[in-house]
């Protein structure tokens, strides 16, 4: 082994031993990580084109010559300095985990993002920059010399098409090759260097001290647990500063690292001309236009969800699977089978009985919420990548705004409508606590998921008025509980900010890996509660103490105008909302509702609790306090709601 | 000289302090101001007779003095790019130098601000009430362009410090150019190859110099 290296390879040397199995993708929303990801690692994340869809740090691994990598895609963010909770997450990742840096700008707008990259660099990890979207830069006139690039910032530079796979073989030739070092060494100029410097000073040289240093000027929380330093030793630098305040600290940061960026850019990025898309630019402003706009809403509103995943999914597919299929074959043969190998009735009960995990449980899963989940998740990708999300957000953020919302939240509130315990989870790309909490309760409370809409669609088919009123009284319940969350919780308004990414044609091969994507994860969530909640009835019933649960609630059903038997709906609801609904379904079936009772229990049960899925998924990001004051409001409000509308149409004498 | 520039300095400074305690409703330190001074303002009919509040003389008066400071701290900071707190000292000076028609003519050139650079309310002057008829100054809030028309942002004058760092953090920053594409339902500028939607009060801040 040699024991001599030359001087100016050992660090780098040290670096890359304690470093190359790591590597992190970093960079600004939509600009391409989450394809990136896919590309180079078996493992998928879920890609599309509305900023902020990466709400979890995806891991995946990339075998390479030399071996293996793990690769991190995070979060999306505009600066070191987090806004919300996901840049959060990834900037603190950033700092406690050594590994190469991939820095993934969007090539026709690096003089807006390459600051970050500089910035990036202060980390003093191993870089690479990747210049992504090549195609889309040279539509937009630009032309860059990634070898004058590469060159003034001291680090390898790969213009690549991630799409297309264009580039990738040269990125992962660097891997191999251990090429990615850090970045050349950059310093600030006037009274913020001054300040820095005295940082710098108390916190020994590490590799990482000017980055924290700013992190100290800047005022942010996160310095502090990173490297603390004296208090004396801030108050000196701050004086050097002139004891400015924090954002006005971080202003002239900016400044500086922009300065920077433009001088490394100026011989390396030319804007030329660029080739505008006619049929796009127009396409864009009637999108845009409320005049032209809002009826094209209604249009894909009316193909996307009504037709394809209400009609198609939820009556075609639906009606296939679970006749053609499950009640016509597998359900017969299963308890056949059963029936000769199980001499026990108990258990052939848990299996095969009336309730049973895959006589009811499976079938249930399967024959009629997968298809309606399925074809939502799919339009809902379609909507994703074409771009046409972000201007939805544009139009909607007036209406948002009432309820104390802006037009970010329309991610979590559409993709409510396919699977709420999602969408729970998305909240997280809201950028105060006081917008996630009224989101999180209006999914709760009044948005129905797909698999609901399906079966209330399903329920109410017969009575057109009856559906009509539904969909009034759920939408008038939503924005009155909106407006009120709005005035009842502290906080301001958040203001809206948003890029909006170009329209692109969907790629049939992305929506489709998206939407088995996501099935794939909402079949491993979904498919074990329902087996739970066979066994728990199963359980219930041999004990008797499930009989005795639903005869304590039958007063209540009855307060609400409805039969007994409802209460057994409600109470399975409660382990999916659309369970509940499938069980008010077999009871239209059996012909014991009628028009005003279905419309009561429809909305009853679309507003009552959310399924235990959800449930969990609140506690997770809102903690036991906050989902258990939701959960008695919303039971209280949806019973209330319930029965007053059951007078209300008593009273009125209509029938539906 | 018919107008009341005699005040003293301390003077101005109690009207301030009384303004922002009665408008704005902020502690006030009566210890600061002497009892001469209080007895000079009640004098010029500024003042209520027991030296706590300010008469509707003394209000106009205040609002006046309020502006001056603030349209200061504006020009200290977009302009000469002195740091906000440290500009204090200076922007007490620089008020008082501030006489009535050079007031209307630094806010004109500001493109006739709302909020000064820590976030507080700027008192219009008879300018501003104006502006709205030269639609065509050169700094205008980018709310007031016209889709289509493009300018480089002069500077950024929103009200609260997260949300200029908003901009500023997504890329956008003073020298940029811009163009307006639309106004509703939502703002939308672009900037670089990239657009941008946002809500009417954020664009209110981006001040944009035509051309």
């Amino acid at each position: 082994m040699p024991t001599a290296t030359s001087q100016h390879e050992s660090p780098a040397s040290t670096a890359r031993q304690t470093t190359a199995k790591r590597l992190f993708l970093v960079g600004n929303p939509n600009v391409g990580k989450s394809v990136l990801f896919n590309a180079l690692t078996s493992s998928y994340a879920v890609v599309s084109n509305y900023p902020g869809t990466t709400v979890e740090v995806s891991r995946g691994k990339l075998s390479l010559d030399g071996g293996e990598w793990e690769v991190i895609d995070t979060p999306g963010m505009y600066s070191l300095r987090p806004i919300t909770e996901e840049e959060r997450v990834a900037r603190d990742l950033l700092l406690r985990d050594e590994g190469v840096v991939v820095s993934v700008v969007d090539a026709k707008n690096l003089p807006r993002l390459l600051p970050m990259t500089i910035e990036l660099s202060l980390l003093g990890r191993p870089m690479i920059l990747v210049c992504n979207l090549m195609d889309e830069a040279e539509t937009a006139g630009v032309s860059l010399d990634v070898k004058a690039l590469s060159a003034k910032l001291g680090i390898p530079v790969v213009a690549t098409v991630a799409t297309k796979g264009a580039g990738l073989d040269e990125l992962k030739n660097l891997l191999v090759a251990q090429a990615a070092v850090p970045a050349r060494r950059i310093d600030f100029s006037g009274s913020l260097r001054n300040a820095s410097l005295v940082i710098e000073e108390a916190l020994d040289g590490a590799s990482t001290s000017r980055f924290v240093a700013l992190l100290h000027l800047e005022g942010d929380s996160a310095a502090a647990q990173v490297a603390p330093i004296d208090p004396a030793t801030l108050a000196r630098a701050q004086a050097l500063l002139g004891d400015a305040r924090p954002s006005a600290v971080c202003a002239e940061v900016a400044r500086q690292f922009r300065e920077m960026a433009s001088a490394v850019l100026r011989s390396a990025f030319v804007q030329g001309m660029g080739r505008a898309s006619r049929w796009r630019e127009k396409l864009d402003a009637v999108l845009l236009n409320p005049w032209t706009g809002f009826p094209i809403l209604a249009l894909v509103l009316y193909l996307g969800l009504y037709q394809f995943v209400g009609v198609f999914g939820g009556q075609v597919v639906v009606g296939w699977l679970e006749n053609d299929l499950f009640l016509s074959h597998i359900n017969p043969w299963l308890s056949a089978l059963f029936a000769d190998y199980v001499p026990w009735a108990t258990i052939r009960d848990l299996f095969v009985g009336d309730d049973g995990i895959l006589t009811m449980g499976i079938r249930y899963a399967v024959a009629i919420i997968l298809p309606v989940v399925g074809s939502f998740f799919m339009a809902f990708s379609v909507l994703e990548d074409s771009g046409y999300l972000p201007r939805l957000a544009l139009m909607l953020n007036r209406l948002f705004r009432v309820i104390g919302l802006n037009g970010r939240a329309v991610i979590p509130l559409i993709l409510g409508f396919g699977c709420d315990t999602t969408a729970t989870m998305v909240t997280r790309v809201l950028e105060t606590k006081r917008e996630r909490i009224i989101a999180t309760f209006l999914l709760a409370l009044a948005i129905p998921c797909s698999a609901q809409i399906g079966l209330i669609l399903g329920l109410l088919g017969g009575h057109p008025l009856a559906m009509a009123l539904w969909v009034m009284t759920v939408a008038a319940i939503f924005l009155v509980s909106g407006t009120m969350m709005a005035k009842l919780m502290p906080g301001k308004q958040a203001r809206f900010f948003m890029e909006l990414p170009p329209l692109r044609w969907p790629s049939i091969k992305n929506v489709a890996s998206k939407t088995a994507s996501r099935m794939g994860w909402y079949f491993l969530e979904v498919v074990p509660l329902f087996v739970l909640a066979s066994v728990l009835v199963w359980i219930g019933n041999i004990t008797g103490l499930f009989p005795k649960v639903i005869a304590a609630t039958v007063p209540v059903m009855k307060a609400l105008g409805l039969p007994g038997e409802a209460s057994k709906a409600f109470l399975f609801g409660f382990f999916r909302r659309d369970y509940g609904a499938a069980g008010l379904y077999e009871l239209q079936k059996a012909g014991k509702l009628d028009g005003v009772q279905l419309l009561v229990s429809a909305v009853t049960l679309t507003l009552f609790l959310p399924c235990i899925a959800q449930f969990m998924m609140m506690k997770r990001e809102r903690g036991w306090k906050v989902t258990l004051i939701m959960s008695a409001a919303i039971l209280a409000l949806a019973l209330s709601i319930g029965w007053a509308l059951n007078q209300l149409l008593d009273l009125s004498g209509a029938s539906l | 000289m018919v107008h009341h520039q005699e005040t003293s300095e301390a003077q101005q400074e109690l009207l301030e302090a009384l303004w922002q305690h009665e408008e704005e409703s902020r502690p006030i330190e009566w210890e600061r101001f002497s009892g001469d001074d209080k007895q000079d303002m009640v004098r010029h009919g500024w003042l209520s007779e027991d030296g706590h509040a300010l008469t509707a003389e003394g209000k106009r008066q205040a609002a006046k003095a309020i502006r001056r400071h603030r349209l200061a701290e504006r020009l200290l900071s977009d302009v000469l790019g002195v740091s906000d707190l440290a500009g204090e000292q200076e922007a007490c000076m620089l008020e008082h130098s501030l006489v009535e028609g050079f007031a209307e003519r630094v806010c004109t050139f500001l493109g006739h601000p709302r909020f000064c650079p820590h976030g507080h309310k700027i008192p219009e002057g008879a300018c501003c009430l104006e502006k709205r008829s030269e639609l065509d100054a050169a700094l205008a809030p980018l709310t007031r362009f016209r889709p289509g028309e493009e300018g480089a942002i002069a500077y950024l004058a929103t009200g609260g410090d997260e949300e200029l760092d908003k901009f500023l953090s997504m890329g956008i920053h003073p020298g940029d150019r811009v163009t307006l594409v639309r106004k509703s339902p939502t703002v939308v500028f672009k900037c670089g190859n990239s657009q941008f939607a946002v809500d009417r009060e954020l664009a209110a801040g981006v001040y944009v110099r035509r051309g």
